[in-house]
C-alpha cells in the first residue's frame, strides 16, 4: 500500500477538541497518513492508539496499566 | 633183731633179684622204651599242640591289633570329618550371618534411601506447590490492583489529564 495514501485509525477514550485534532492530524500527515478514522473506547481509560498500516502507536493508559501488570 | 631166720633168707633172696643185672637192663630198656613211647604219643602231639595254639593266640593278637589300628584309624578319621563337618558348619554359619547381616544392611539402605527420596519428592512438591500458589495470589493481586487502578483511573482522569497525556505521547513519537 502507498504510504502517502494510508489512512490511520485513531481511538481515543474520549472525543478531542480542536487544538488536539490539529495536533493528531499533523502528526498523522508527518507519517504520510491521507486520512484518519477516529474511534471513541473508553477502555483504553485514556491516552491514544493509532494504527498506522502495520505500525501500532500505543500510550493508552490501559496498556501501561498492562505493562505494570507484567512486570509485577 | 627180732627178724627170723627165714625172714632174713626171704629178703635176701629179693635183693638179689632186684639188682639182677638181667633185671636192671630189662628196667632200663622198659624206661626207654616208655620215655620214647610218651615223647612220640604224648610230648610231641603236646607240644605241636602248643605250637599251634601259640601261633593261634599270636594270629588272634596280629588281628586283634591291626583291629586295634583299624579302630584307631577309623576313630582318627572319624574325628577328623567330625572336626572337619564342625568347621564346615561353622564357616556356613558365619557365612549365613554374613549374608543376612548383608541383607539386612541392604534392606535399611534401600528403606532409608526410599525414605529420602519421598521425603525430597514430597518437598519439591511442596515447593511446587508453594511457588505455584504465590505465583497464583501475585496474578491475582495483580488483577485486582489492575481492576482498582482502572477503575480509580477511570474515574479520576480528566479530560485535561487525558489532553496532556496524549499530547506528550505525540510528542514522544514525533521525536523518535
Amino acid at each position: 500500500m502507498d504510504k502517502q495514501r494510508a489512512e490511520a485509525r485513531v481511538v481515543l477514550a474520549r472525543e478531542p477538541d480542536t487544538e488536539l485534532s490539529e495536533k493528531i492530524s499533523a502528526f498523522l500527515s508527518a507519517h504520510g497518513c491521507a486520512g484518519a478514522r477516529y474511534t471513541i473506547d473508553p477502555d483504553i481509560l485514556g491516552g491514544i492508539v493509532i494504527y498506522i498500516g502495520d505500525k501500532i502507536f500505543d500510550g493508552s493508559v490501559r496498556s501501561r496499566l498492562e505493562n505494570i501488570k507484567q512486570s509485577l | 633183731m627180732l627178724m627170723t631166720m627165714a625172714e632174713s633168707r626171704l629178703l635176701a633172696v629179693s635183693l638179689s633179684e632186684i639188682f639182677e643185672p638181667s633185671s636192671i637192663i630189662f628196667h632200663l630198656i622198659a624206661l626207654v622204651i616208655l620215655t620214647v613211647g610218651l615223647y612220640l604219643l604224648l610230648f610231641r602231639p603236646v607240644k605241636r599242640m602248643i605250637k599251634q595254639r601259640q601261633e593261634k593266640i599270636r594270629k588272634i593278637e596280629k588281628e586283634n591289633a591291626d583291629l586295634n589300628e583299624e579302630v584307631k584309624e577309623m576313630k582318627s578319621g572319624i574325628e577328623r570329618v567330625l572336626t572337619d563337618a564342625k568347621k564346615e558348619a561353622a564357616a556356613i554359619q558365619e557365612n549365613a550371618v554374613k549374608v543376612a547381616n548383608q541383607k539386612a544392611d541392604d534392606i535399611v539402605s534401600s528403606a532409608r534411601r526410599q525414605a529420602k527420596n519421598l521425603v525430597e519428592r514430597t518437598e519439591q512438591a511442596m515447593e511446587e506447590e508453594y511457588r505455584k500458589l504465590q505465583e497464583d495470589i501475585e496474578g491475582q493481586i495483580a488483577d485486582v490492583s489492575l481492576a482498582v487502578a482502572q477503575k480509580v483511573l477511570a474515574r479520576e482522569i480528566t479530560p485535561e489529564d487525558d489532553k496532556k497525556l496524549i499530547e506528550d505521547c505525540l510528542a514522544q513519537w514525533s521525536k523518535d
